[in-house]
C-alpha cells in the first residue's frame, strides 16, 4: 500500500530496512507497523517515511519487498512518468479514488517485486492464504472477500489479479486458462468491469518491459509513456471520477527513424565455422561445406552423393531490450545455418538506430553488432525501415521479434500494427525465439 | 585563504585539477574510498606508484625523516625515512590518517608540504623535490591550522568516490550503485568494505549466506536493493 500521507507508528528498529539504498534519497524514517494500524505496510515516498513489519516470517519479508518496490518506482522513473498523481484537480479524499490510486500503484509494485524476487509476491497477505493448487476453492475465497468489500471491489480485484499474474500467469492469461480454472475465475471477474483484468495485465506487462529496459539502457522514453498510458487506463476503470483525464502525448510528429546501415561483413570478416565440419574443411562462398567425408555411397549408380546445400535465408533480429537476444543465440544460429544472411537492428533513447549485417554468404563480421554500431542501445524506433530492408532480401525472410514495435511519438499499438501489416504484405515471417528460427530454417520452404 | 572555503570540483574525478593541485587532503568517514581514489589519481597523474605512509599517535618524527642505526658491520649509519626517500625519487606520497599524527610528526610534515617539498635531515642535508602529496583523514580534528593551510584543497568525501563505485560495480554488478545510494541515509549506510567482503564471499557461498555473513541485519535490505537494481528478467509476469 502506498499512502499519500505519512503513516505514523511506533516501534524500534530491530531490522534495518535501507530504502535509501534503493531510492538514493534520504534520510528515511523507518518505523514498525503498529499492530492496530489496519494495514501491513505503508510508504510515503515524498516524505521519506516507511512503515513495515519488522518480523522475519515470509509475510513480513514479502510486505517489506512490496513497499521497497513502491520506493523503486520513483528511482527507475515510473513515479515521475505518471502525471496523474501530480494533478491537483483530482480529489484524493474521495475513498474510491484514493483506493484506485493505491490499487494502480500496487499493480506496478507487485510486478517490480516479482521481477526482483519472484518468491516475494506469493507471500503477500492478499494471496498467501489462497489455495492456488485448488483454483475453484481459491476463486471462491477471493469472491467472498470481494463481496465483503463492495466499495473497493474492483481495486481489490486489481491488486489480487496482478499478484496472481506474477505467481500463476496461467490463472489470468486469457490464452492459457482452461477447464475449472477459467470457469471459477470468470465468476470472480464477473463482479467487476469486464476490462479491468485486461487493463491490469496490460499495465503489468508494460511495467515489466520498462523494468527490463531500465537494466539494459539508461533511458526508456517511449515505454515510460506506455506505462503511464496504461496506468491511467486502469485508473479510469477503477475510479469513475477521473474519467476525463488523459495522458498528453508528445506533440511531435510520429515518424519512424531511418537506421544507419552497416555491413559488418564488408571489410573485416571471418568464416563461419559449421559445427559439423572437421578440421581443415573449407567453406565455399555460399556457405556450403566442401568435405570428402560428407560424400556417401549411393545406390543409383553414382559413386557418391554431393554435399547438400545449407538452408539459406535472410534473418532480421530485433535486438531491443524486450528480446533478451544474446551473442550465444547468434553464434548458435550461424553454426546451424552458415549460409544465411543475418542482420541485427536496434534503436536508442534518442530515437535513432542502426541495422547491421553480421553474417552473409558464409562469412561473419569480426565484431559484434554493438561494436559496429554503438547507437544500438536496446530500443525500438526503427522497426519498420528495417522490415523494408528485409523485404528486399532473398526469401525466406524471417523477422525474429516479440512484436513489440514502438513508433516514436505515436500511440501505443500503432507501430506494432504497421509492422505486422507490412510483414504480412511482404512475406515476412515473424518468429519469437532463436530456437524456433533453427526449427523453421530446417523445415523445407513451400 | 583557508583551504576549506574552496569550492572546486572533485579532484578524484577531475584529472586536470589533480595535475594542478599537488597538496590535497581528503576528509571523510572510513570506507568511502579516500585512499583508493588517492592512489588511483596519483598513479594516473604522475605515472608512478605512490608511496604510502600510515600515521598513528605513537609515531615519531625520526621514523619519517631518518635516523642512525647500527649497520651490518656494527657501525652506525644513517637510514633515510620515507619523506626524503619520496623527495629523492620524486614519488607521489599518500599520507594516511593525518588527524591521528602527534604534533611532532605534524611539524615534521610542514616542510614536505611546501612547494617544492623540502625535508631537512638530522645530518643537516636538505632534500627537496616536486612531488604530489595527498593526505587522508576521518575528520579535521587534531590537524593543526598551520598544516591545514598548506593544502591546496580540503575535499570532503561523504559517499563512495566514483572510482570506488565503478570498481565495486566491476566486482559485482550494481554493487557500487547500491552502496553509493545507501549513503543518502547516513544512519543506514552500507560500509563499502563490508560490500567488498560480500563480493568475495559470493565466490564461495550463496547470495543469502554471503550477505548474512558480511552485513548481518542489513543483509535483507541490502539484497533487496541489489535485486531492485538487477531484476531477474527470466521470470517476467504474464
Amino acid at each position: 500500500m502506498q499512502s499519500r500521507t505519512a503513516q505514523r507508528g511506533s516501534g524500534s528498529g530491530r531490522v534495518a530496512p535501507n530504502p535509501a539504498a534503493i531510492s538514493g534519497t534520504g534520510p528515511w524514517t523507518v518505523r514498525e507497523t503498529p499492530p492496530d494500524a489496519g494495514y501491513s505496510g505503508a510508504v510515503n515516498v515524498e516524505g521519506c517515511e516507511l512503515a513495515v513489519p519488522f518480523g522475519h516470517d515470509d509475510a513480513d519479508r514479502a510486505t517489506r519487498c512490496h513497499e521497497d518496490a513502491h520506493i523503486a518506482q520513483e528511482r527507475i522513473g515510473i513515479g515521475s512518468a505518471l502525471p496523474l498523481w501530480k494533478l491537483p484537480d483530482i480529489d484524493y479524499t474521495d475513498p474510491v479514488t484514493h483506493s484506485a490510486y493505491q490499487a494502480v500503484h500496487d499493480v506496478i509494485a507487485n510486478t517490480l517485486a516479482h521481477s526482483s524476487r519472484p518468491d516475494s509476491v506469493a507471500a503477500l497477505p492478499m494471496v498467501m492464504d489462497l489455495p492456488l493448487d485448488k483454483p475453484r476453492k481459491a476463486a471462491t475465497m477471493l469472491k467472498t472477500v470481494m463481496d465483503a468489500n463492495p466499495l473497493g471491489r474492483a481495486q481489490l480485484f486489481a491488486r489480487t489479479w496482478s499478484a496472481l499474474g506474477c505467481i500463476r500467469p496461467s490463472y489470468v492469461d486469457r490464452a492459457a486458462p482452461c477447464g475449472s480454472v477459467a470457469w471459477t475465475y470468470s465468476r470472480v471477474r464477473r463482479g467487476v468491469k469486464p476490462n479491468v483484468a485486461q487493463a491490469v495485465r496490460a499495465l503489468a506487462s508494460a511495467t515489466a518491459y520498462y523494468f527490463q529496459g531500465v537494466r539494459r539502457t539508461s533511458a526508456c522514453r517511449g515505454i515510460r509513456e506506455r506505462v503511464a498510458e496504461r496506468a491511467v487506463a486502469l485508473m479510469r476503470l477503477l475510479a469513475p471520477k477521473v474519467q476525463d483525464f488523459d495522458v498528453e502525448l508528445s506533440p511531435e510528429a510520429s515518424e519512424w527513424d531511418t537506421p544507419r546501415f552497416v555491413d559488418g561483413c564488408d571489410a573485416r570478416r571471418k568464416p563461419i565455422r559449421h559445427f559439423d565440419l572437421r578440421r581443415g574443411t573449407r567453406m565455399t562462398r555460399l556457405g556450403v561445406p566442401v568435405a570428402a567425408w560428407r560424400m556417401e555411397p549411393t545406390g543409383d549408380g553414382s559413386i557418391c552423393r554431393l554435399p547438400q546445400r545449407q538452408p539459406a535465408a535472410t534473418v532480421l533480429i530485433d535486438c531491443s531490450g524486450s528480446m533478451q537476444w544474446r551473442d550465444d543465440d547468434l553464434a548458435a544460429l550461424l553454426r546451424a545455418v552458415p549460409a544465411a544472411t543475418v542482420a541485427c537492428y536496434a534503436g536508442n533513447e534518442a530515437g535513432t538506430g542502426a541495422l547491421v549485417v553480421v553474417a552473409r554468404d558464409g562469412w561473419k563480421a569480426s565484431q559484434t553488432a554493438e561494436q559496429l554500431a554503438p547507437e544500438m542501445r536496446g530500443q525500438n524506433y526503427v522497426d519498420l525501415p528495417c522490415l523494408e530492408w528485409l523485404a528486399t532480401q532473398p526469401a525466406p525472410r524471417i523477422w525474429v521479434s516479440d512484436g513489440e514495435s514502438y513508433k516514436p511519438n505515436a500511440r501505443y499499438g500503432e507501430g506494432e500494427r504497421e509492422c505486422a501489416e507490412y510483414a504480412a504484405a511482404h512475406g515476412i515471417e515473424r518468429i519469437q525465439h532463436a530456437a524456433q528460427v533453427l526449427a523453421r530454417l530446417r523445415r523445407p520452404t513451400k | 585563504m583557508n583551504p576549506q572555503t574552496h569550492t572546486l570540483n572533485d579532484p578524484t574525478t577531475d584529472r586536470a585539477l589533480a595535475h594542478v593541485l599537488t597538496r590535497v587532503l581528503l576528509v571523510g568517514p572510513p570506507g568511502v574510498g579516500k585512499s583508493y581514489a588517492a592512489r588511483e589519481v596519483l598513479s594516473h597523474v604522475t605515472g608512478k606508484d605512490p608511496l604510502q605512509l600510515f600515521l598513528n599517535p605513537d609515531q615519531m618524527a625520526q621514523e619519517l625523516l631518518g635516523f642512525y642505526a647500527p649497520g651490518p658491520d656494527g657501525a652506525f649509519a644513517f637510514r633515510e625515512g620515507i619523506l626524503p626517500k619520496a623527495c629523492r625519487q620524486c614519488s607521489p606520497l599518500i599520507i594516511e590518517e593525518l588527524g591521528r599524527a602527534p604534533e611532532s610528526v605534524q611539524d615534521a610534515l610542514l616542510g614536505i608540504l611546501e612547494k617544492p617539498a623540502r625535508v631537512t635531515l638530522p645530518t643537516g642535508e636538505v632534500v627537496s623535490g616536486p612531488i604530489h602529496i595527498w593526505a587522508t583523514s576521518n575528520s579535521l580534528d587534531g590537524i593543526s591550522p598551520a598544516l591545514l593551510s598548506r593544502f591546496d584543497l580540503v575535499h570532503h568525501v561523504n559517499a563512495p568516490t566514483p572510482s570506488l563505485q565503478a570498481w565495486l560495480n566491476e566486482q559485482t554488478q550494481f554493487l557500487g550503485d547500491v552502496v553509493t545510494r545507501s549513503f543518502a541515509d547516513p544512519s543506514r549506510a552500507i560500509d563499502p568494505r563490508r560490500a567488498v567482503l560480500y563480493s568475495e564471499l559470493l565466490r564461495h557461498f550463496s547470495r543469502d549466506r554471503a550477505a548474512s555473513i558480511a552485513l548481518g541485519d542489513m543483509a535483507e535490505s541490502f539484497l533487496r536493493a541489489v535485486d531492485m537494481a538487477t531484476p531477474d528478467l527470466e521470470e517476467t509476469p504474464y
